[in-house]
């Protein structure tokens, strides 16, 4: 038997989590794994949450939308790339950037953080979602590595590279900006 | 610039490009609703929760965390379709109980007062102790344990609501020390059966939920006192 009582203060709390973002979060995973496999996703990101924030609901509360939309887009990923035996960091992957270069031309008008975004967005995707892990969902490299089935090594450096890389990127620009 | 600070500012500036390149629009979103299959899915981890429970092997006030985590799947059960399926609403005297296909909705009344504090309870059967008390303003929380199962007893007030799963549960409707009450009696071996009680004059609505007999939830609701 299970009973629900809604004004329980964690399920209150859950309730609200899963209402606020399941939509996005249903429509993400779909996009990626069509209907049936979107929604499996869902209800596996929202089992690890579960488990991840059972001592602390309020924390998962107060975590951004795009938290979980990122959250189950990773996951889909994840599931899209075993699905098709994909190898989940292949040698092309090397590059920090996707293209290599950068469409700077313009970032002279940018702030700095909508420069730092536009860093972000033009970021090879698979070292864009290793620090989503790292630094939105709070993976440890470990368990970094386990998704991606590489060591942690491998992780930690992609992680270091992008990060120097990025911060140089940075300071070159808000260097320029106070000139 | 140090490492927090980078970090920080790594971190924002990943959630506004997800914004930009990942986050559905409003519109997109409209047909987003889980499919039948979907709700079997979580039902079906819903019914099991002992292996998740063993899985898990956490501890007792972890396994209530559980039980709360029921409610956000659940919720959207009871948001989504089966909120199409046409109800049966009685309403006995000052409390709405609504049947639905798959499970039951409780609602107390709002006009008057809810009192979930201050309550007693005469009878608990041998073995079980008192290993967690909650008493909040408009709900109430105690847990029994010996060294095998629960009884968790919930109180609830007069600002929510209760979704009580009826899917795979034989259920009859009583009167148990003159208050309203339906019995909930689990067809499967594992699997705890339950008691709401409602409360008139104290305006609660009681729900004791064991692996017990039936025969001991009753006693238990019987010898509630406020």
């Amino acid at each position: 038997m299970f009973v629900i009582l809604v004004i329980d203060d964690d399920g209150q709390i859950l309730a609200y989590i899963y209402e606020k973002h399941y939509k996005n979060m249903l429509y993400t995973a779909t996009r990626i794994l069509g209907h049936s496999g979107g929604e499996d996703a869902l209800q596996d990101v929202f089992v690890k949450l579960i488990k991840k924030f059972s001592n602390n609901f309020a924390e998962l509360r107060d975590k951004p939308a795009h938290y979980f939309v990122i959250t189950v887009r990773n996951r889909a990923l994840d599931i899209l790339a075993k699905q098709n035996k994909e190898a989940a960091i292949s040698l092309d992957d090397e590059n920090v950037f996707a293209n290599g270069a950068l469409a700077s031309e313009e970032s002279a008008f940018f702030t700095d953080d909508e420069y730092f975004t536009s860093l972000i967005r033009q970021l090879n995707p698979t070292t864009r979602r290793i620090l989503e892990y790292k630094f939105v969902q709070e993976y440890t490299n470990k368990e970094i590595a386990e998704v991606f089935g590489v060591s942690q090594s491998v992780i930690s450096s992609r992680i270091d590279r992008a990060k120097r890389k990025l911060k140089e990127l940075l300071e070159d620009k808000e260097r320029e900006t106070d000139e | 610039m140090n490492d927090v600070i980078f970090e920080e500012r790594l971190t924002n500036a990943l959630l506004r490009a997800a914004e930009l390149d990942y986050f559905p629009k409003a519109d997109e979103i409209q047909n987003a609703t889980p499919s039948a299959r979907h709700e079997r899915q979580i039902r079906a981890m819903l019914r099991n929760p002992n292996a998740y429970a063993a899985r898990l092997r956490r501890p007792l006030y972890k396994k209530i965390l559980r039980t709360a985590a029921i409610i956000i799947v659940a919720l959207s059960l009871a948001l989504g379709a089966a909120m199409t399926v046409p109800q049966v609403r009685a309403a006995v005297v000052n409390f709405v109980r609504s049947w639905f296909a798959d499970h039951t909705e409780y609602k107390t009344g709002t006009q008057t007062e809810s009192d979930v504090s201050g309550w007693g309870f005469g009878y608990i059967p041998d073995g079980y102790e008192l290993t967690n008390e909650r008493v909040g303003e408009q709900t109430a929380l105690y847990v029994y344990e010996n060294s095998d199962d629960l009884i968790v007893i919930t109180i609830s007030g007069n600002t929510g609501k209760l979704l009580v799963d009826n899917e795979y549960y034989e259920y009859y409707t009583t009167q148990i020390g003159g208050a309203a009450a339906d019995v909930y009696v689990s067809n499967e071996a594992g699997y705890t059966s339950s008691v709401v009680l409602y409360r008139e004059r104290e305006n609660v609505l009681i729900v004791i939920d064991a692996e017990l007999d039936v025969s001991e939830l009753v006693k238990i609701a019987e010898n509630i006192t406020h």
